[in-house]
Formats: C-alpha cells, sequence, structure tokens
C-alpha cells in the first residue's frame, strides 16, 4: 500500500473528526459533570469544523485521481453528499441530547465523544472502495454505537438494549466477514472497481453467489430490513431517545452508501441473483414494519417499526441501479428522511412522562392546545414520514417509485403505496391525539438545544419537498465514481 | 469453582445454527426449486431464511438471558 500526501490532505474530515473525539474525551475527564453543556457545544463547533473540511476537499482537483490509499478509499460526489448528511445527523442529535446527558447522574462527556467515534466510521464507511476498510468503519461505527445503546447503565432496559444490539450486531458481521472471505477466496482483490473487472469475466458460481448474499445479509441487518429486523425494536425502545433517533438515520445512511456502492460497482453481472433478495426483502420489510407499527402504542416502538419500513421503501433505489433514478431515490429519500425522521423523535423527547422521553402516543394529547407550533411541526413530520405532497418524503418517494418502475418491479410500487396508505393510520393516530384529544398528555418542556434542532428538521422537511430543484440539481451529480 | 450460566449450553449452539440453518434453508430451497421447475431462486430464498432463523433463535436466547 503506497501513501501520498495527498490522500492523507483528502482523508483530513475523518482524521479531524478523530482528533475531535479524542479531545473531547480528554476534556470530559478533567472538566466533569459540570461543563457538559460546554462540551457538547464544542462537540457541535468540531462537526461543524469538519463540515468546512470536507466542503474544502470537495473543492480540491486532488480527488479526481480517484481511489485513494491503494484504492481503500475514494472521495467522490455519492462520499461527500453521505459524509454531509452524517455530519449534520450528528449535530441533530448532539443538539437533542443535551437534556437527557444533563439529567443523568455520571458525567456525559464521554457521550460526545462516543457520538463522535461513530460519526468517524460512518465517514469511513461512506468512502470505503475497499470490502475490507468498509468492514472496518462498520465495525469502529458498530462498537461505538453499542455503548451509547447502554448508556443509561443503571436502567435494566437500556442494558439490555446494549447487550442484544451487541451480540446479534457481532453475529452480523460475522456473516458478512464470512461472505468477504468467499468473495476473496474465489476473485483474489476485495477491491470494488477490482471485483467488478473480476466478476465481468468469471462464470456464476454457487459460492460466489452464497458470498454476495451473505455481505448482502450482513448489511441489512445494519439496516434494519426484515427478516433482519428483530433487534430493532427492542434496541429503539431500550436506548436513550437521542440515541434512538440517531441510530434511526445515522447507521443506515452508512449502510444504504455501502449497500449502494458495492452492488452498483462490484456486482452488477450477477444482479438477476441478488436483485430478487433485494425485491423480496423490501416487499417483506414495508408490508411487515407498516403491518407491525399499527399494532403499537408505545411511540418509540411505532416509530421503530415506521424506521422499518422506510428500510423496505429506500431498497427500492438499490433495485433501480440500472437508471440514475435509483440513486438519486436513494439520495433524496435519506436526505428527507434524516430530517423527517429525527424531527418525529425529537419531538417525542420534548414530551417528559415519568422524567423520560414520552412513552406512549397518550403523551401527545392535547398537545395543540398547550403548545400548537410544536404540534404543528410534529404534523409536518407526520405527514412527510407518510409521502403527503408537499414534503420531503413526497420527494424522495417519487424517485424511489420512479426507479422501481424503471427497473421493472411495477408491483413493488403498488405494494409501497398500498403499504403508504396503511401508514397514514398510524401516523394519524397521533395527530388526532394532538388536536382532538381532550385528555391531559405528557409534560412539554422547552430546551433551546432541541429547539434548534427541531427547526433544522422542519426547515429541512419544507425546503426539500416545496423547492427541491436546486436539491436535486446538486444529487444529480452525485453518482458513485463521478467527481 | 465458578457458578455456571443455565445458558451456557444453549450459547454455544449459536454458531453452530449459524451454519445449519442455512445450509438446511439452502437445500430444502433447492429441492423446491428442483421440484417446482422454479430454478435456483428457491435455494437462495431458502438460504437467507435460514439465517434469518439463525438470527431469530439468537435474539430469543439473548431476550432469554437478559430476563
Amino acid at each position: 500500500m503506497t501513501f501520498k500526501a495527498a490522500d492523507w490532505f483528502l482523508l483530513s474530515p475523518e482524521l479531524f473528526l478523530t482528533g475531535a473525539g479524542l479531545l473531547v474525551l480528554g476534556l470530559s475527564t478533567a472538566l466533569g459533570k459540570a461543563k457538559e453543556d460546554f462540551l457538547a457545544y464544542l462537540s457541535v463547533l468540531l462537526v461543524v469544523l469538519t463540515g468546512a473540511l470536507t466542503a474544502f476537499v470537495a473543492a480540491a482537483p486532488q480527488r479526481h485521481v480517484g481511489p485513494i490509499l491503494s484504492g481503500m478509499f475514494v472521495v467522490d460526489n455519492f462520499a461527500l453528499f453521505f459524509q454531509f448528511t452524517i455530519l449534520l445527523s450528528l449535530v441533530l442529535t448532539i443538539l437533542a441530547s443535551m437534556s437527557f446527558v444533563g439529567a443523568a447522574s455520571y458525567p456525559g462527556g464521554e457521550y460526545y465523544a462516543l457520538l463522535l467515534f461513530t460519526g468517524v466510521g460512518m465517514l469511513f464507511m461512506v468512502s470505503g472502495d475497499n470490502l475490507i476498510s468498509i468492514y472496518v468503519a462498520l465495525e469502529t461505527m458498530a462498537l461505538a454505537s453499542y455503548v451509547l445503546a447502554g448508556y443509561f447503565k443503571g436502567e435494566t432496559k437500556s442494558t439490555e438494549a446494549a447487550l442484544k444490539y451487541f451480540i446479534l450486531g457481532d453475529f452480523s458481521s460475522g456473516v458478512l466477514l464470512y461472505g468477504l472471505s468467499l468473495i476473496y477466496g474465489l476473485a483474489g482483490d476485495l477491491g470494488l472497481p477490482a471485483l467488478a473487472k473480476l466478476m465481468a469475466g468469471t462464470e456464476r458460481s454457487n459460492l460466489l453467489i452464497l458470498g454476495i448474499l451473505l455481505l448482502l445479509a450482513g448489511l441489512l441487518f445494519k439496516i434494519a430490513a426484515v427478516p433482519f429486523h428483530f433487534w430493532t425494536p427492542d434496541v429503539y425502545e431500550g436506548a436513550p431517545t437521542p440515541v434512538t433517533a440517531f441510530f434511526s438515520v445515522g447507521p443506515k445512511l452508512a449502510a444504504y452508501a455501502v449497500l449502494a456502492r458495492v452492488f452498483y460497482v462490484a456486482f452488477p453481472k450477477f444482479h438477476a441473483d441478488w436483485s430478487l433478495i433485494v425485491a423480496l426483502v423490501s416487499a417483506a420489510t414495508m408490508l411487515w414494519g407498516n403491518i407491525a407499527a399499527l399494532l403499537q402504542s408505545n411511540v418509540k416502538r411505532m416509530l421503530a417499526y415506521s424506521s422499518i419500513s422506510h428500510a423496505g421503501y429506500a431498497l427500492l433505489g438499490v433495485l433501480g441501479f440500472r437508471t440514475p433514478y435509483g440513486v438519486w431515490g436513494i439520495l433524496v429519500y435519506l436526505l428527507a428522511y434524516t430530517f423527517m425522521n429525527f424531527g418525529a423523535f425529537a419531538l417525542v423527547i420534548f414530551l417528559e412522562s415519568k422524567g423520560y422521553a414520552a412513552e406512549s402516543v397518550s403523551d401527545f394529547n392535547g398537545l395543540a392546545k398547550r403548545n400548537m407550533p410544536a404540534a404543528v411541526v410534529m404534523l409536518l413530520f407526520l405527514l412527510s414520514l407518510a409521502g403527503i405532497p408537499p414534503t420531503a418524503g413526497f420527494i424522495g418517494k417519487y424517485y424511489l417509485f420512479t426507479a422501481a418502475l424503471k427497473a421493472g418491479y411495477p408491483w413493488l410500487v403498488v405494494l409501497a403505496l398500498l403499504t403508504s396508505a396503511i401508514s397514514l393510520f398510524y401516523y394519524f393516530r397521533i395527530a388526532a391525539a394532538m388536536f382532538f384529544s381532550e385528555a391531559a398528555g405528557a409534560r412539554f418542556r422547552s430546551s433551546d438545544a432541541l429547539t434548534a434542532a427541531v427547526i433544522i428538521c422542519a426547515a429541512g422537511t419544507l425546503i426539500v419537498g416545496v423547492v427541491p430543484e436546486p436539491v436535486l440539481h446538486v444529487l444529480r451529480a452525485c453518482l458513485p465514481g463521478k467527481y | 469453582m465458578p457458578p455456571r450460566s443455565p445458558f451456557l449450553a444453549e450459547g454455544m449452539t449459536a454458531g453452530l445454527l449459524f451454519l445449519a440453518s442455512p445450509l438446511a434453508g439452502y437445500f430444502l430451497g433447492k429441492w423446491l426449486g428442483q421440484a417446482t421447475g422454479l430454478g435456483p431462486a428457491p435455494a437462495w430464498i431458502g438460504g437467507v431464511l435460514g439465517l434469518a432463523a439463525a438470527f431469530v433463535h439468537l435474539f430469543r436466547l439473548v431476550a432469554r438471558i437478559t430476563r
């Protein structure tokens, strides 16, 4: 492997964020609980600086040479889009976490450091151009995530969530790694462009297909697609709510980036084998996610199943790899999803019930009377999640459904439309509780940082929905391998 | 002598299950594909479902341990 000076410059956002995490960790030891808010704002500043560094790298001509670090990473427009979105999700999570971290009895500086380390793993994942670098980055993200899930050490549910996530996540990583080993054994290389060339001259073999499907299974676990979704409701319910909000968005962004890049670049030749599995998984995920969400009264579990169903919608973009609509669909949908899903969870955090965030739909009772702006913003997020225009969710679904139609899956589009209609029922249960219920709901606790996060999410949901063309103009240039 | 976990024996089966379950699903799917003339697709679907079954078993085991 050869290291050039330019390579280190192109990886500077990731390296800077690593240093930022170490700095926050060190400062948290020195400053203790009293300066937690300072550490939170410092973390936000460091993430924003990472974003500025990423913009600087985006404008640099050095990145146009192609893969760097001997083919381990690539800084193309596709990676940059995901990196900006991941950094946005980190900022939103830190802002949403401040009141939670403050309420815990132990110092919370390490919480922000763990978030930054998770971000480092995700940034490396989305720019990975070699299966082994992707795997190492995935493990970096996953290990920090397991600890975050169990952050409330004294809470049984939180510890249980962390244990479940850790054990199941490790087994899924093992499955993924076994798939990588089969692919390497047959192909002799793990670089994505090299794999694409090798696959072009390789006959279809059962072992190779097995390796590809094991790799796919490992990634489907990370995006919580059916039938690998079982951990999601329990982990989302048990983890602290800001962490749940982050899990519903951040790791999914990184995993979808890997899914799209690996299967678009390295394995298009065996599309006939893996696309059937992806289509069936997408159908099962959309159906099961929406039907199970209908049965939930716990709002965190409901949003967990909702995020499972959204994983199913986003898989339509993976199927549409032969046209640009597939990638555009994934990009715009995930951007919209970041805003609308995080926003919905942020409103859950606003409502306090027995010292924690809102637990059940009844905690939203009468919110419109107590705080009309919050109720209206929550309604905006619910409409966007259901895909109602003129919100970002509608634009995302439009591109995904177009991709699926052009890929020759009209039955999936019909199913997606039907399941979107089903989703209206459980989203509007929350809306009905907010606007029409006379019963008392949970206490509304305000927080400037959380308000800022909600405003960012609402603005994003409206802007992408009402004036999507500027955003789409940028996203159209974000295909894998395009600079 | 350190206390033994009642779940240790069951936990040790997890690794074997991740091998046996997908293989069983694969061969069941292969037989189904040959019997119905659907080609190799049912074999791969069976393998993925077998893997999913292994994950479900592991999930239930972890849920019992944490309770």
